[in-house]
């Protein structure tokens, strides 16, 4: 058994990142895609990751599980904390990840469609995550899978375990990936973009399921989304990212009401509201190369802000704002309604 | 399933006629009267016309085909002007030889070539996978004839461990058989061996990359079980079709392969009707050849079903 | 900040992806390169003919007056070496522009049309394609003759259907494409739809395959004149100086192998270079070519 550094913990915390990095070594240069980023995830928490494509939140979560492809990605530092246990300490094939993966942390994709194995049906695909982390025999696994395709509200269960990923449409596609995520009584659900890919009315149900899943079973859940509109109604704290790093990060509420990253106001501004007659406006620009990142704040060519200040001095660091859990990366003071 | 497998059948069928019609039309378009070529310059004219009228040569060009077909499918291909043997008999001797050599090159390349791809793709970047590619690429442009030759100077000239040439059938002598196949056999074997290791190579690491492969092994399933079970069917499906497309050369590799290690298969009877323009043997050979390679491409098409559910359940209902 | 990278950026950024790539795929095109110009200028390489004999010196190895030997007529192995680069570059050069026009078009039309005309035009490439390409090409050599354009016609035609093949499921998936339909919608020609939109977009594989397609050509007119069914002796071909070779593999192996080392050389490289090509037009192709 290895001899893995307990870290002190806080007996609510589930999951901390500590100064991630993990970047990409490609033919053009290293693409930096996580760029030191730290947050944490309490039990029974809903914690939102919210940033535009490419900004790393997705990669960070893969991180997270070491899920990363090597070559050409590198998680290059960084500690993750879970129950206290360092993961990164692991390797990435040990049999110790393997009983984390789908088992303590399960990870729901954005196409459920082409997440599940096209030619094997779902029950096999199912029952054979559940022989892998539970000691049952294939009968007793089909069952139990059977039960759970139910849980999450598929019809006709039995006979459904036996369709293969193609019959199904996405909204069931992305009810068994919830199945498969929560049969085996997993502390942490990390769901990355999971209603992205879905038509609007499935959207608002399978979000509905997956909340009201994660509430009755205690479980932790990171919502990994661009839309900041979907995760106000459930998270409990949210994380923004952009160009690999945190910009802002809070409650919920505080980020509703008292925005400070030009970057989160700017989403809350594209954001339609349906009792509000506004225009919408965009974030002018386009993402950022995350291969030759200046060393200024990166947000700088989009931000209507743009101060000397800015120009001047490197990326800002995260500092607190007012209450403990509110912090931003600015160097300006932007208390805005 | 049924639906898809009628279906497979009527197509093999029209392209069987097809294949007919051609190998027909093309020996009408050769030059010269077929009986005269057979009896001779020499031969009396009455009885060059008196083999016209047998052979159905005097009759309308539809009559002829006709009756060709029509004794084909009775088991009659009719009379080798050469030879003047019955086509089916000399058939019959030759195909055990052809197929003494065809059958364990196409399972031995099916397998190795097989297992040097997914070893390839699964060790991809390492030297085991560089090593595969390089033969792959090189083995892919080698032409049979000259491995044979190559492998006669080295083994059996050279080494003289193997002999040169010859043929002797399982049946009469199983050692002395395997004694004169291997060089045949591997000479054919190695063009294919690099043919599907590439071909599966690049489809193992096609599947490889997908995202339910991805899934797998988020949901901590080892890594062995997730390339053996789950990958592999995924990428086999494509092979299964390139194994089809092999069945075509490896009829053309016999060919060569019986000609230089002097083998009497159907391949050296093919290239002596040829030359002599024995015309009733190039139809039936033809024929009989493409009727393999449909019969093995039904094969194949039914395995694609069986393999991918999203064939058989969506085809099936066109 | 450049948001958008230009059309000649892109193609810039192409070539230098398939130049960099690999110090591998640059020694190949050299080499396409080498065999080229020595059979284009053969004659200033060497100042025998292939057809000079030297009853004296047969099957002789390597030495000052034949780098590369004699072969059993006493003939310059070399010489006919390079002339018969000549005779399979033309040859399989000739055959495959034949085969790839022709059969693009007619795939391209059979996809783009549709309809009863797509099938009867791939079902008759099915039964094509049933015949191995050797045995057509046997079957047709013996019709049309032993010389250079007639085994081009020849080779031609026995490769044909893999241009149909691809060019008729190249349509078709581009067919499928989003951006086909909202042109089509928008009222716009299918003439014009298929010269401004679709052609372009077959190009870049076709050429992969064409490229790819030369080796098979060459390895088809080797394997005929082996068989004596395509250039007969005198003229040098590197199939029929194997199989000349053949016979005298015990006093001079050097006859028989170096023509297959030259085939070997010259196809491989093609195929490299194929690779090449394909990943710098799309990666994406990788699976299917």
């Amino acid at each position: 058994m290895l001899d893995i550094k307990k870290q002190k913990t806080n007996s609510t915390t589930l999951l901390e990142v500590r100064n991630l990095k993990t970047s990409f070594f490609t033919p053009t240069g290293e693409v930096k895609a996580v760029n030191d980023i730290s947050y944490y995830v309490n039990k029974k928490e809903i914690v939102a990751i919210v940033g535009e494509s490419g900004c790393g939140k997705s990669v960070s979560q893969m991180s997270v599980l070491q899920l990363i492809q090597i070559p050409p990605g590198k998680i290059l530092d960084g500690k993750i904390y879970f129950n206290g246990i360092n993961l990164l300490e692991y390797k990435k094939n040990s049999r110790e990840m393997r009983q984390i993966r789908g088992k303590d942390i399960s990870i729901i994709f954005q196409e459920p469609m082409t997440s599940l194995n096209p030619v094997f049906t779902v029950g096999y695909q199912i029952s054979d995550v559940i022989k892998t982390h539970m000691e049952v025999d294939k009968k007793t696994a089909w069952e139990i899978g059977v039960k759970s395709l139910e849980k999450v509200g598929i019809p006709d269960a039995s006979q459904r375990m036996k369709y293969y990923p193609f019959q199904l449409s996405g909204g069931m596609c992305q009810r068994v990936m919830i199945a498969m995520a929560i049969v085996t009584r997993t502390k942490l659900i990390i769901a990355d973009e999971p209603t992205t890919a879905l038509d609007v009315t499935t959207q608002a149900q399978i979000m509905e399921l997956l909340i009201s899943l994660v509430r009755e079973l205690n479980t932790s859940l990171v919502i990994v989304t661009h839309n900041l509109g979907v995760v106000t109604r459930y998270a409990d704290r949210i994380y923004v990212m952009y160009a690999g790093k945190i910009v802002e990060s809070g409650t919920t509420k505080d980020l509703m009401t008292k925005p400070m990253h030009p970057y989160t106001i700017g989403l809350l501004k594209s954001v339609p509201k349906v009792d509000q007659d506004e225009y919408l406006i965009p974030i002018p620009g386009a993402p950022p190369d995350l291969v030759n990142i200046p060393l200024q704040c990166s947000f700088l060519p989009r931000c209507s802000y743009n101060t000397d200040v800015c120009q001047q001095r490197v990326f800002p660091d995260l500092r607190t704002v007012d209450e403990k859990q509110h912090r931003v990366a600015c160097h300006l003071d932007l208390g805005v309604q | 399933m049924i639906k898809f497998i009628i279906k497979r059948l009527i197509l093999c069928i029209i392209v069987i006629f097809l294949v007919s019609l051609f190998a027909f039309s093309i020996m009408q378009i050769l030059p010269g009267c077929p009986a005269r070529l057979s009896l001779g310059t020499e031969a009396p004219q009455e009885a060059v016309d008196a083999l016209r009228i047998q052979l159905n040569l005097d009759k309308p060009i539809a009559t002829q085909y006709l009756l060709w077909i029509g004794n084909a499918l009775q088991g009659d291909l009719g009379y080798s002007i050469t030879y003047n043997r019955p086509i089916v008999l000399m058939l019959k001797e030759r195909l055990p030889r052809t197929l003494g050599i065809g059958l364990p090159a196409l399972l031995i390349s099916v397998v190795v070539g097989i297992a040097f791809g997914i070893l390839s793709a699964v060790k991809r970047g390492t030297k085991t996978d560089q090593f595969v590619t390089l033969f792959s690429t090189i083995g892919v442009g080698t032409p049979e004839f000259w491995l044979g030759i190559f492998g006669i100077y080295l083994f059996a000239i050279k080494l003289k461990i193997l002999p040169i040439q010859g043929y002797v059938s399982p049946s009469v002598d199983f050692g002395q058989y395997i004694y004169r196949a291997v060089l045949p056999v591997l000479s054919l074997s190695i063009t294919l061996v690099a043919s599907i290791a590439r071909q599966t190579r690049s489809n193992m690491l096609e599947v490889i990359n997908q995202e339910y492969i991805r899934t797998a092994r988020a949901y901590g399933i080892a890594e062995r079980s997730v390339l053996l079970k789950y990958a592999l069917k995924n990428a086999l499906i494509p092979v299964i079709t390139i194994i089809g497309l092999q069945v075509r050369r490896i009829i053309g590799g016999t060919i060569i392969i019986e000609n230089v290690f002097n083998i009497s298969g159907i391949g050296s009877m093919l290239r002596i009707a040829v030359m002599n323009r024995d015309y009733l043997i190039i139809q039936g050979t033809v024929l009989i050849i493409s009727l393999v390679v449909v019969g093995c491409n039904f094969v194949v098409d039914i395995l694609y079903g069986v393999f991918d559910p999203r064939i058989r359940e969506r085809q099936g209902t066109e | 900040m450049e948001l958008t990278k230009t059309k000649e950026q892109l193609f810039l950024k192409r070539v230098r992806i398939l130049f960099g790539r690999g110090i591998i795929v640059k020694i190949c095109l050299v080499i396409i390169l080498l065999f080229i110009f020595a059979a284009i200028f053969a004659p200033f390489f060497t100042t025998y003919t292939p057809t000079e004999q030297f009853l004296m010196n047969i099957l002789a190895g390597p030495s000052k007056d034949h780098l590369l030997g004699t072969d059993q007529l006493g003939r310059d192995v070399l010489t006919r070496l390079l002339y018969g680069a000549r005779i399979s570059l033309f040859i399989s050069l000739l055959a495959s522009i034949g085969a790839a026009t022709i059969g693009s078009i007619l795939g391209i039309l059979a996809g783009y049309i549709g309809g009863v005309i797509e099938q009867v035009i791939m079902r008759l490439t099915d039964a094509h394609l049933s015949i191995p390409p050797l045995v057509m090409s046997m079957v047709l050599a013996v019709l049309m003759g032993g010389d250079m354009l007639a085994i081009s016609v020849v080779i031609a035609i026995s490769v044909i259907s893999t241009y149909i093949r691809v060019s008729d499921s190249l349509v078709l998936s581009i067919k499928e494409n989003d951006y086909i339909i909202a042109v089509e919608q928008i009222g716009q020609k299918k003439w014009k739809i298929l010269f401004k939109h679709l052609l372009p977009n077959c190009f870049p594989p076709l050429i992969v395959i064409f490229t790819m397609n030369l080796g098979v050509a060459i390895m088809i007119e080797a394997s005929l004149s082996y068989l004596g069914l395509g250039i007969a002796p005198p003229t040098p071909s590197w199939g029929n100086m194997v199989a000349d070779g053949y016979k005298y593999l015990i006093v001079n192996p050097l006859v028989a192998l170096l023509p297959g080392f030259c085939i070997i050389l010259i196809v491989v490289s093609f195929n490299i270079v194929g690779d090449g090509l394909r990943d710098a037009l799309d990666p994406r192709l990788r699976g299917k070519l």
